[in-house]
C-alpha cells in the first residue's frame, strides 16, 4: 500500500484493456457513484487521448442514452485501476481519480460550476450580529456566536465552490477528470460564460478577491474536461472551436452485443437465442421510429434497461415477453418513454 | 517499393502539406481559424495522425469538424478525399522514385528529405480539388441559386455534379434566430434580487424578508409559415436551411406550417401536409414576449396581376397575428425590385420593413434590427 502518487502519471486511456475495466455488473466507488464496463470504439479512444494531449474540452454528441456520461465514469475508472493502484488515503482507504461530475440544469448559471457566494447567509448574520448581540449571544451559547462573528469578518467562509471550481483548485498531482454533462439544458449564453475559465484554467472570485488555482500553489491542475450534449439546442461557434469534438453514433449489433455480454456476464451467457431477437426488435423498433416527428429513439441504455428485466426469467419467457411487448405496458415503458410512441409500435406491432 | 495507402511510411505524413489541406477545407466552407491549424500541428508533434491516412483523417475530424460550422462533415470527408487522392499519387511516386535511387546507390536510408515539397507538382485545385463556380444561372429571384461544381475525388475519375449554393446558409439562420432571442423576466422560476432586499432593509430598517423575481432567461418561440404554392416551388432550395434546421430541431422552440398563398382558416403541419390545424388554435398557442412568427411567401411578386382577394386574405390574417406575436416577419424570395407593381407591393406598403427580401444585406439587417417601430397600416389592406 502506498499514498498518492508525487509525479503526475502520463494520463493515456486505454479503453479496451481488459484489466481497467471494472467487473461485471458494476462497482461502487466511495461516493456511491457505480462504475460499469464499457467499450468505447476506438476512434473515441483517440479523440479522448487528443483531448487530453491538447488540454482542450471534448465535446460529445449523440442520441440520448448512447453512452456519454458513461465515457467519464470510465477514463476515471481506468485511471484509478492504473495510475492509483494500491494507493490509500491518510484513513487507510483505496484512492480513487479526482472525478467531479457537474449536471447541467436548464436554469443554471456557468458561475454554479465555478462557485456560489452565499449573500443571503451573510446578510442574516449581519442581521442577527447587529439587532441584539447580547441576547444573541445568550441564545446562540459563546462558542457559536464567536464563530457567527468569525465567520462574518471572514467573507470566503461564505464561497462554496461548484464541481469545475473545486476542480482547478484542487492541490493534487493528478489530473482531475470533470464531466459537464447535457450542456444543452442550459441557456444559450452558458457555454460562452465557460470559455475564460476552460481557455485559462482557472477563475476569479470578485466578491472576495480570490483567484483559483492560487497563485502561490505549487500543482496547477489541468482537468480532462468531457462535456455532453444532447443536441437539444445548437451550441455556441466560439465554444465549439475551443472543444475536441466526437459524435457518438448508436453501436452496430455485434458491438451491442458485447457491451451487453460484458454488463450481465455468466447470467446471459445461455441466453444468446434470446438475445439476438432482442437486439434484432430493438433495431426494428429504431427502424420504425427513425425520421418519425416528435420520437425519442430508445438508446443503448434503455436496452440494458430492458434486458436487466428479462435476464431472470427464461429463454422461452423472455421471448413470450418480446413477442406480446405491445400488449405489456410496464415492459414498452421502458423502452418507448411517450405515448405517441407506444401507440405508434401498438398499431405496428400490436397482434389486434 | 510502392507504399499503398494504408502502409505508408509514419514519417511520409508528418511531411504532408498540411497547410494545403487546411486551407482547402476553409474554401470549401469550413470555419476553421489559424487557432485550429495550430492544434493539428500540436497533435502531429505529439504523435497522432501519424500512422496511416485513416488516422490523420480521424484526427483532423476531431479537431476541426464541428456541427454546425460550416457544411460539416460531408464537406470534410469531400475535400479529404481530393486531398489523399493527389498527394497519395505523389507520395508513391516519390517512394518509388527513391526505392530506385537506393538501389542504385546502395544506400539504406529512407529519410524523406526536407525538401519533399519541391518534388511534389504544383497543386492542381481549384481543378481538382475545391469547389469551384461554374457559371452562375440568373434566377427568376436573381438570388444567385449558383451551379456550383466540384471535382470528385480521385483526379483520374473526376466527375461534374452540380450543387446548389444558397445565399441564406445554415450560419446566417443561426445568427439571425441567435438576435431574436431576448431576456425576458418571465415564468414560474424566481431568483433573489439582492438589490431590492437591501432597499427593502433600508426602508423598513431590520431584514423582513427577501424580495424575489423571475428569472430572466433568453427566449423565443419560432412559429414558421411557409407558402407551398406552385409559385414558391423554384424557391424551395434557398428556403431550404431556414426549414432543415427547424425540421431537424436545431432551431429548437419552433414549429412550421404550410400553407397555400396566404394562411386562412387552416394551417397545414410541415411533414404530415394533410394534416390541417385550424388557424385560431395556432395564434391561440402563441405568446406576446416570446413568439416570432416568419412568413416565407413571394406574397404574389411571381405574379403580374393585382390578385384583390389575396390582399384581403392577407390583410385579415395580419389583423389577427400581429396582436399575438412578439414580431411577424415577412420573407420574399424574390428581390425587391420584382414586388414594384404587384400584390407584394400593396402587402409591403402595409407592413413596412418586416418584408425583407432573401439577400444577405436584408438578412443582415435583421440581425441588426430593434423591433419595427413603423406602424402597421392594415387599413390597406382591409380596404383594398
Amino acid at each position: 500500500m502506498s499514498s498518492k502518487p508525487s509525479q503526475q502519471p502520463d494520463c493515456q486511456y486505454e479503453g479496451l484493456a481488459d484489466r481497467f475495466q471494472p467487473p461485471i455488473g458494476g462497482v461502487n466507488d466511495v461516493n456511491g457513484r457505480t462504475y460499469f464496463p464499457y467499450l468505447p470504439d476506438p476512434k473515441l479512444v483517440k479523440a479522448v487521448n487528443l483531448a487530453i494531449k491538447l488540454n482542450r474540452p471534448l465535446l460529445l454528441e449523440g442520441e440520448p442514452g448512447c453512452g456519454k456520461t458513461r465515457l467519464a465514469d470510465a477514463i476515471a475508472y481506468e485511471f484509478t485501476q492504473k495510475y492509483l493502484t494500491d494507493s490509500v488515503d491518510e484513513n487507510g482507504k483505496p484512492l480513487w481519480w479526482s472525478y467531479y461530475d457537474w449536471n447541467v440544469k436548464s436554469v443554471g448559471q456557468a458561475r454554479d460550476g465555478l462557485y456560489t457566494f452565499d449573500a443571503v447567509a451573510r446578510l442574516r448574520d449581519s442581521q442577527l450580529i447587529g439587532a441584539d448581540p447580547e441576547r444573541l449571544e445568550q441564545y446562540l451559547g459563546v462558542d457559536e456566536f464567536k464563530n457567527l462573528k468569525e465567520r462574518l469578518m471572514d467573507k470566503r467562509r461564505y464561497v462554496k465552490l461548484g464541481k469545475l471550481g473545486s476542480a482547478l483548485a484542487q492541490q493534487q498531482v493528478e489530473r482531475p477528470i470533470v464531466l459537464i454533462d447535457e450542456i444543452d439544458k442550459a441557456d444559450s449564453d452558458f457555454p460562452n460564460d465557460l470559455l475564460v475559465e476552460l481557455d485559462r484554467l482557472s477563475f476569479e472570485i470578485p466578491e472576495t478577491d480570490q483567484i483559483y488555482p492560487e497563485p502561490e500553489a505549487k500543482v496547477r491542475p489541468r482537468p480532462i474536461v468531457i462535456i455532453t450534449s444532447n443536441q437539444e439546442r445548437p451550441l455556441p461557434e466560439p465554444f465549439l472551436r475551443r472543444c475536441l469534438y466526437y459524435y457518438l453514433s448508436f453501436p452496430e449489433p455485434k458491438q451491442l452485443e458485447e457491451i451487453i455480454f460484458k454488463r450481465f456476464g455468466e447470467k446471459i451467457e445461455q441466453k444468446r437465442k434470446l438475445i439476438d431477437r432482442t437486439i434484432e426488435h430493438f433495431q426494428e423498433i429504431r427502424d420504425l421510429l427513425e425520421g418519425q416527428p416528435g420520437s425519442k429513439l430508445p438508446g443503448t441504455s434503455e436496452l440494458l434497461d430492458f434486458l436487466e428485466v428479462l435476464k431472470d426469467g427464461t429463454v422461452e419467457e423472455g421471448m413470450e415477453d418480446l413477442r406480446t411487448l405491445a400488449e405489456n405496458p410496464h415492459l414498452l415503458g421502458i423502452i418507448l418513454k411517450t405515448q405517441a410512441d407506444q401507440d405508434f409500435y401498438r398499431r405496428e406491432f400490436g397482434h389486434d | 517499393m510502392t507504399k499503398c495507402s494504408q502502409d505508408l511510411d509514419r514519417s511520409a505524413i508528418a511531411f504532408l502539406p498540411m497547410q494545403d489541406l487546411f486551407q482547402q477545407l476553409r474554401r470549401a466552407g469550413l470555419g476553421l481559424t489559424i487557432e485550429q491549424y495550430e492544434l493539428l500541428r500540436q497533435a502531429l508533434d505529439a504523435g497522432f495522425g501519424l500512422e496511416s491516412w485513416a488516422d490523420l483523417r480521424d484526427v483532423c475530424c476531431v479537431l476541426w469538424v464541428k456541427p454546425g460550422l460550416g457544411d460539416g462533415l460531408e464537406t470534410f470527408e469531400r475535400v479529404f478525399d481530393a486531398y489523399q487522392a493527389t498527394y497519395q499519387q505523389h507520395l508513391e511516386d516519390w517512394f518509388a522514385k527513391q526505392a530506385i535511387q537506393d538501389v542504385e546507390s546502395e544506400s539504406t536510408s529512407l529519410d524523406i528529405p526536407l525538401n519533399i515539397l519541391s518534388i511534389v507538382p504544383p497543386r492542381r485545385f481549384p481543378e481538382s480539388a475545391v469547389p469551384e463556380m461554374l457559371t452562375e444561372t440568373e434566377t427568376p429571384s436573381g438570388q444567385g441559386i449558383d451551379a456550383v461544381k466540384h471535382a470528385q475525388l480521385t483526379p483520374a475519375k473526376a466527375k461534374w455534379e452540380y450543387v446548389v449554393k444558397v445565399p441564406i446558409s445554415e450560419e446566417v439562420v443561426r445568427q439571425a434566430w441567435r438576435s431574436f432571442r431576448r431576456p425576458i423576466a418571465d415564468g414560474q422560476l424566481q431568483e433573489l434580487d439582492i438589490e431590492a432586499t437591501v432597499e427593502r432593509i433600508v426602508r423598513e430598517g431590520m431584514f423582513t424578508r427577501l424580495v424575489r423575481r423571475p428569472i430572466v432567461q433568453k427566449r423565443a418561440e419560432l412559429v414558421l409559415l411557409v407558402d407551398d404554392s406552385q409559385a414558391m416551388l423554384p424557391f424551395a432550395p434557398v428556403i431550404q436551411p431556414l426549414v432543415q434546421m427547424v425540421v431537424e430541431r436545431r432551431i429548437v422552440r419552433a414549429q412550421i406550417y404550410r400553407f397555400r398563398q396566404c394562411p386562412t382558416d387552416y394551417l397545414y403541419e410541415w411533414q404530415r401536409p394533410l394534416r390541417g390545424e385550424p388557424l385560431a388554435k395556432v395564434l391561440g398557442r402563441l405568446n406576446r414576449l416570446r413568439s416570432v412568427v416568419i412568413i416565407v411567401s413571394e406574397a404574389g411578386a411571381t405574379n403580374p396581376l393585382y390578385e384583390d382577394d389575396r390582399v384581403k386574405q392577407t390583410g385579415q390574417f395580419l389583423a389577427k397575428v400581429l396582436p399575438s406575436a412578439r414580431e411577424v416577419l415577412w420573407l420574399n424570395p424574390l428581390p425587391k425590385d420584382r414586388w414594384a407593381g404587384t400584390t407584394a407591393e400593396v402587402i409591403q406598403l402595409a407592413i413596412g420593413e418586416r418584408m425583407m427580401s432573401l439577400e444577405l444585406g436584408d438578412w443582415k439587417q435583421l440581425i441588426r434590427r430593434r423591433e419595427f417601430q413603423s406602424e402597421v397600416q392594415l387599413w390597406q389592406l382591409m380596404q383594398a
